[in-house]
């Protein structure tokens, strides 16, 4: 069977700890559903268009791209609309904007971001018809996807370890985004399930032993099985 | 023990690991001060390597991925106690992930030092595969390629700071785990992937007849409307005008000269000029550059993306067909696109039921992992359904 093991939320998470937004922090560790408490307070049409636009938000999405964005094009809102509640969203997840703005203005002033693992990210302002331009979007995107892929990785080399010591026939055959697939035979179903979450556990104790940087949320990890990608359900591991 | 290592193979492929006919010609470590090379001829070729990498503490290369593959398909696996330092993924993270898939060459051009040897190279160009190339040529040119990442790392190690170093070890112990997931394979169901080609390549089929008949009926008969061209598909959407050059054979006899009153088939070139009606009207912003930033352009083209074209749907009440026509069109030219660079990739590195793509650790700006050969991280369901469990 394949087993996969998706860390929950990565990119909510990473936005977490590398703002440190109190707000967004006390929500994943309350286990809140964040999207649907939004969706209620920013008035939004639906769950889903609140958990897209956080996302697209974190990655530094801009009033502009969900007022001409299709996949928002239901919901009606004019450009005016979309920046109220970002604004909204600013002002609920105060630490968010301040370490967007932090980011912007590093870059301004030094052309680059490193992240916790040491990663860098460098900029340059790029020509438009305003003139010379930050790449604004990129700013705030790059930190979120380069520290989630250092997690990732991690995580991956962690469960190749797991793997080698107590499930040797079950193999890791893919890795795609936040996700690690593992064809197992149908007895280790259970074994693998628990070692993936082992794996993505530790995490945040191996980014403390690796990059000293105290990374205090949890991560956590669903688990699916199926006998192919496109059939893979939620798995429940036996108590 | 710090150790430069490098592999030469057969070149079928570029030396694919995964193609059934390549094998692993030679090898060598280097130490900086003593370079060792060993040749498949050798009686003891795979021991002396188990034997090294005993006494290794750090393995030092450029794309080392590869050679470890080879090392991987030889029974040889590289123990806890190596460390894996690449110059390639060093060189991706000193230069905040700009030096995408950088050549051996570049980087050493970037340091001041002398350039690969060339030579092995000169003989691979006419076709010598590595096994015929004169021994103590091949010998110069591995040893040099496992001495000369030693000095580039050394030149890297005054530039990393601790933790890029730190980052660049765990890439190192990354790479080993995707060198093995790569090896491993996810296995795929070519019968059901054949059968799930075939349908789409009918459904394709079907769309694009049923798209045909939303050409003008003047289309000519002898041209093709390019259902990929944003420019013709725009005309057909938007309204515009499209001119097509086409040719008309026909029958001739030569008038003079040495093939007088001999047939022969001549093309008369014509431009047909097809006017398309505008079928729905663009939504704003949606005018592409080269007409929007033209004012003497004397066409307008709009987009016609997915997600525009998604948007146009919702919110026209006529055309719908069309428009739904054309997405279906796109999603079916995906999957048969999809299906047949797995085909392509299983026979050409000769697979046996798995896919062994690439992960590639320095290509994306970000720092994220990118897929190829084939791309698995970016499939289809229906694709999907076709990667199975082994086990089963």
């Amino acid at each position: 069977m394949l087993v996969a093991g998706d860390v929950k939320g990565l990119e909510v998470v990473c936005a977490a700890e590398l703002s440190k937004d109190p707000v967004l922090w006390k929500e994943i560790l309350d286990k809140e559903d964040i999207h649907g408490n939004n969706q209620k307070a920013f008035g939004l049409h639906s769950r889903l268009i609140s958990k897209i636009f956080k996302f697209r938000l974190i990655y530094g999405g801009s009033a502009y791209s969900y007022a001409n964005d299709p996949d928002f094009s239901s919901v009606g809102y004019s450009q005016k609309q979309w920046q109220r509640v970002i604004d909204d969203y600013y002002t609920k997840y105060k630490g968010i904007a301040e370490w967007h703005h932090g980011l912007v203005n590093r870059v301004r002033e030094t052309g680059y971001i490193e992240i916790p693992s040491g990663r860098i990210f460098r900029f340059e302002p790029k020509e438009s018809w305003k003139g010379l331009e930050w790449p604004l979007t990129t700013i705030k995107n790059y930190p979120v996807q380069g520290y989630g892929a250092d997690l990732v990785m991690l995580a991956r080399i962690e469960l190749a370890r797991l793997l080698r010591l107590h499930s040797p026939k079950s193999l890791l055959v893919m890795t795609v985004h936040d996700s690690l697939v593992v064809d197992c035979p149908n007895s280790e179903i259970d074994l693998v399930a628990r070692l993936i979450t082992e794996a993505i556990d530790k995490v945040p104790s191996m980014v403390y032993n690796n990059w000293h940087h105290e990374f205090l949320l949890p991560l956590t990890c669903e688990i699916s099985v199926g006998r192919s990608k496109a059939e893979l359900v939620e798995y429940k591991m036996e108590n | 023990m710090i150790l430069g290592f490098d592999v030469e193979t057969t070149t079928k492929e570029r030396g694919h690991v995964h193609h059934p006919d390549n094998f692993l010609v030679s090898y060598s470590f280097s130490n900086g001060t003593k370079t060792g090379f060993h040749y498949y001829k050798d009686p003891d070729f795979k021991d002396v390597v188990v034997r090294t990498l005993l006494r290794c503490r750090e393995l030092v290369g450029f794309n080392l991925k590869f050679d470890i593959q080879w090392l991987m398909r030889n029974g040889v696996e590289i123990e806890d106690h190596v460390r894996i330092y690449d110059v390639a993924l060093a060189e991706q993270i000193l230069t905040a992930q700009q030096s995408p898939m950088v050549s051996f060459n570049e980087v050493l051009e970037g340091y001041g030092i002398q350039q690969k040897l060339d030579v092995v190279k000169g003989y691979w160009e006419q076709g010598i595969s590595t096994e015929n190339i004169p021994i103590e040529i091949l010998e110069e040119y591995n040893n040099d390629d496992a001495e000369k990442p030693l000095v580039v790392r050394a030149i890297q190690m005054g530039l990393l700071s601790e933790k890029q170093l730190g980052l660049v070890y765990q890439q190192g112990q990354d790479l080993l785990v995707l060198a093995r997931t790569e090896l491993n394979g996810v296995k795929f169901d070519t019968e059901r992937a054949k059968d799930d080609h075939a349908r789409y390549q009918t459904c394709l089929m079907e769309t694009e007849e049923l798209l045909r008949k939303y050409l003008p009926d003047d289309f000519p008969s002898g041209v093709s409307f390019n259902w990929d061209s944003g420019d013709q598909l725009s005309c057909l959407l938007y309204g515009g005008t499209v001119k097509y050059d086409y040719a008309i054979s026909e029958e001739a006899v030569y008038k003079s000269g040495d093939k007088k009153g001999l047939p022969y088939t001549r093309n008369h070139w014509h431009q047909h000029t097809v006017e398309f009606p505008r079928r729905f009207d663009p939504l704003p912003k949606t005018e592409v550059k080269k007409t929007k930033d033209d004012p003497n352009a004397t066409a307008r083209y709009y987009q016609v993306d997915d997600p525009t074209l998604r948007q146009l749907r919702r919110k026209s009440k006529d055309g719908k067909q069309l428009l739904a026509a054309l997405a279906d069109k796109a999603k079916y030219s995906k999957i048969c696109e999809t299906f047949d660079s797995l085909f392509r990739a299983i026979e050409r590195y000769g697979w046996q039921g798995y896919l062994h793509g690439q992960y590639n650790q320095n290509v994306a700006r970000t720092g994220r992992l990118s897929s190829s050969k084939p791309n698995l991280q970016n499939t289809d369901a229906t694709v999907d359904e076709c990667l199975i469990s082994r086990y089963d």
